[in-house]
């Protein structure tokens, strides 16, 4: 019908750039939509789904491929027509189905859940490809010309995720999406045959948005749809962001407050709490004043280490749980970075609920923990990063440039005579991120000629660590209000310069005597032996190499079964070989 | 036709009898052999972790798993992993059940608080050594659910309460042990006050859906608390030749 000779029409040159917009816009889009319904990580799997749509469509052309050239037009409407309709459906189907992805690893059959959740998925990709490859068949001999039209729409579909995000829901983006499927239909053919069509599909996908039909929600085991399944649970806002969506919900089974000292009788404040993506975030305190409990906090640790009036950094702000910590100690000033802007507008109040989760007089910054310290040298009395310890393996693809030895160089650069480092994390059955910070921070010091067994601290309770570094050497009086806040709060010390073993493990007993050995061991230099008899890989990361949360080691198995018998594959994750598949 | 019937007849009673004497589960409506075949296999996370109680090992044979277990999902009933109850929540593995039962140490006497009823199922392991047993649930269905379960099935003294169990059963404290069922990003001050001195609380810590570690909390005869981290939880083996 349309001779390979004969010059595609604008029109369908426009077409095929609509419909290759909503094939990698919604293939970006998808990576949100897998995060927010299941686990971000399984994101690894779409370029493969992409990839099997246009082969499969591929495959189909070529075997058909007299067929299609005789009646182009017709596969052209029925292709676009398809992906603007499956599109929307996919995502509605997804949702239904009965998956409950972390049982995986004991429960076999979640992979049918899993094969069919993906298959959904490909339906679209596989129409939408259909409609590029009859393209390309049809008018091969303008190869030139369609591949700017696809390359062109590609990038413009690619580009407007996260453009988009910044102003509009994840399902009012793939109702547009769906939209320029529609439209490329008008275009394919003139007539009113397609016109007719064009319209009824926009009307559908119309509908299908204005009826709330295309819910992407988490999944029944996350964390979110489980509190909303408490009574008088109510979502208060929510937001889609490039990289997360944010939820704000009102739950009466919320009661954070991390790192509270169980010597405490207090009650957590109360609060919101604020989730991304559907796993569970920081408290947002609804308050405005620092609650006492706050002088009961293990991350108070840093401010017994630190000057009156302190200058304070927050980096990792979270929901803001730690400002109120640093406002309750009296400082001078708190700044905080955060890149988030519709996280930044949530927790002063411009948005959201419309009140602000932060103290007044706390200075946001738009930018990197790194871009913070190269454009606003210290001096600083605390600097504070949060880290969380996700299971191992899971973030092993992941980049951390805040944890680095270079990072800890350009912090305690920054820091007042007196400043102090303070590094909050998750303590694991068999730790990891703890040793990795404390290896971290005594290669930065040593290489800054300074001792580390004088410049370290570190104190614990049952779940999180905080890990201090002080620019100097921490002198008696800083040792003994230290020891006063852990004695009297009932948290462990690890370390402390002049810390006896006898002086740990006493209100929180972990196995093996805590983690006075291992910190002894890096503080003093002898990590190299130790690291070679760990079970994970603890050394310290830099820039060149900043993949904080990958500690496997092939060698390390002999020592987990070793120490935890039949219980040592608790302490591996399924989730290195998600890393590994994507060629980690 | 009448001498065709007859043999059908005869050839289906045949296959009855057949399956009768081959299939226990089929004939045990009760599942009693295959409760007796999962607490055998029970063995425990390390040698000082042994699942050795025989008190615990007689409450678990005595409670029928499969009630409390979704209909779709009978077939797991009786093997040492979680299982999906609905809301997003599990009935615990066995191994982590007897567990946590073994580490609260209950005996007659005692008045325990579980927070996270669940399905009932803890709660009616924990009602086969003490007739003092409450339980609280924040998710209505489930709670709805558990309390009808437990008293269809004779449980009539577990005392069950929808509720938020952050803070406790204040009008039925003080408590010998609690068994917190829902891991905490800090322990409960008001579960901490309705512990009695010298009393137990036993608490999985960790992701729902990770690694989990059980953790001991004890307060003295002066009221002070200390935690005591234990080993992993999930994903243990149905047997373990090294712990045999």
């Amino acid at each position: 019908m349309h001779p390979a000779d004969a010059p595609p029409r604008r029109t369908l040159l426009l077409a095929l750039g609509l419909v290759a917009a909503g094939i990698v816009g919604f293939e970006v889009a998808l990576t949100r939509i897998i995060a927010i319904q299941h686990l971000h990580h399984l994101a690894s799997v779409i370029v493969a789904l992409g990839l099997l749509g246009f082969a499969a469509a591929g495959a189909f052309v070529s075997l058909f491929a007299d067929a299609i050239r005789r009646h182009g037009a017709a596969w052209l409407t029925v292709s676009a027509a398809s992906f603007a309709l499956t599109l929307p459906l996919s995502v509605i189907l997804s949702g239904h189905i009965d998956m409950t992805l972390p049982a995986l690893a004991w429960r076999p059959e979640e992979l049918i859940g899993f094969g069919l959740y993906v298959a959904c998925f490909l339906t679209p990709f596989f129409l939408g490809a259909l409609f590029v490859t009859t393209c390309f068949i049809c008018w091969s001999g303008h190869i030139g010309q369609l591949y700017a039209a696809d390359l062109t729409g590609s990038a413009a579909g690619a580009l407007s995720v996260p453009l988009a995000l910044q102003v509009m829901a994840l399902e009012s983006l793939l109702t547009f999406f769906s939209l320029a499927a529609a439209m490329a239909v008008v275009l394919t053919r003139s007539g009113a045959r397609n016109r007719a069509i064009g319209a009824g599909l926009a009307g559908i996908v119309i509908a299908i948005h204005n009826i709330n039909g295309l819910p992407i929600q988490p999944a029944e085991y996350k964390e979110l749809s489980i509190q909303l399944n408490t009574r008088d649970a109510r979502i208060l806002w929510e937001r889609d962001t490039p990289d997360t969506r944010l939820t704000v919900l009102d739950a009466p089974g919320l009661h954070g407050a991390p790192g509270m000292s169980i010597a405490s009788t207090a009650e957590a404040p109360a609060q919101v709490r604020l989730f991304f993506d559907g796993d569970p975030g920081a408290p947002l305190l609804d308050v405005t004043t620092p609650p006492p409990l706050m002088q009961s906090v293990i991350s108070s640790a840093a401010f017994q280490l630190a000057p009156p009036k302190p200058k304070v950094l927050l980096h990792s702000l979270g929901g803001g749980w730690q400002a109120w910590i640093a406002a309750f100690h009296d400082p001078e000033r708190i700044q905080a970075s955060e890149e988030n802007a519709t996280l930044r507008r949530l927790l002063t109040g411009d948005a959201g609920p419309a009140r602000p989760y932060l103290p007044a007089g706390v200075e946001l910054e738009p930018m990197t923990a790194r871009r913070f310290h190269a454009a606003h040298p210290g001096p600083l009395d605390v600097v504070m990063l949060t880290i969380s310890a996700p299971e191992a393996g899971l973030a092993a693809g992941t980049v951390r440039y805040d944890t680095t030895v270079e990072a800890f160089r350009d912090v305690l650069a920054d820091l007042s005579e007196d400043g102090v480092y303070a590094i909050v994390t998750d303590i694991k059955a068999m730790p990891q991120h703890s040793l990795r910070l404390v290896a971290t921070a005594t290669r930065a010091l040593r290489q800054m000629g300074k001792a580390p067994s004088r410049h370290i601290a570190a104190i614990r309770d049952w779940r999180n660590l905080v890990l201090l570094v002080t620019r100097a050497p921490i002198d008696d009086d800083r040792q003994q209000s230290l020891r006063a806040f852990a004695d009297r709060w009932r948290f462990d010390l690890v370390a402390l310069p002049g810390l006896r073993e006898a002086d740990t493990n006493r209100f929180h007993h972990r196995r093996n005597g805590g983690l006075y050995g291992p910190f002894k061991a890096f503080i003093e230099g002898e990590a190299t032996t130790y690291q070679e008899s760990y079970a994970f890989d603890v050394e310290p990361t830099t820039d060149d190499s900043p993949f904080f949360d990958r500690f496997f080691r092939r060698q390390g198995l002999a020592t987990l079964r070793e120490t935890f018998g039949p219980t040592w594959r608790a302490h591996l994750s399924w989730g290195y070989l998600l890393h590994w598949a994507g060629g980690g | 036709m009448r001498r065709s019937a007859s043999v059908l007849l005869l050839m289906w009673l045949g296959v009855q009898v057949v399956l009768g004497q081959t299939s226990p589960a089929l004939a045990d409506s009760d599942r009693q052999a295959e409760r007796q075949t999962l607490v055998q296999s029970l063995r425990g996370v390390a040698p000082d972790l042994m699942i050795d109680d025989p008190n615990v090992r007689a409450a678990m044979l005595r409670v029928p798993r499969h009630r409390f277990v979704p209909d779709g999902l009978q077939d797991q009933a009786y093997l040492d992993k979680p299982v999906p109850i609905g809301h997003g929540q599990t009935i615990s593995q066995p191994t982590v059940v007897a567990l946590m039962t073994q580490l609260a140490d209950v005996d007659d006497t005692h008045k325990v608080l579980e927070v996270g009823t669940g399905s009932g199922y803890q709660a009616a392991i924990l009602a086969q050594l003490t007739d003092q047993v409450y339980t609280i649930e924040i998710i209505d269905p489930l709670a709805r659910d558990a309390r009808e379960r437990l008293t269809n099935l004779g449980y009539n003294r577990i005392q069950t309460r929808p509720g938020d169990g952050y803070y406790g059963w204040s009008e039925q404290a003080p408590f010998d042990r609690i068994l917190v069922t829902a891991a905490a990003a800090h322990i409960p001050p008001p579960l901490l006050e309705q512990l009695k001195p010298g009393g137990r609380m036993i608490i999985p810590v960790g992701p729902r859906w990770g690694a989990q570690t059980l953790m001991l909390v004890t307060k003295d005869q002066a009221g002070e608390t200390t935690t005591e981290s234990l080993l992993p939880v999930r994903f243990v083996p149905l047997t373990s030749k090294s712990l045999r």
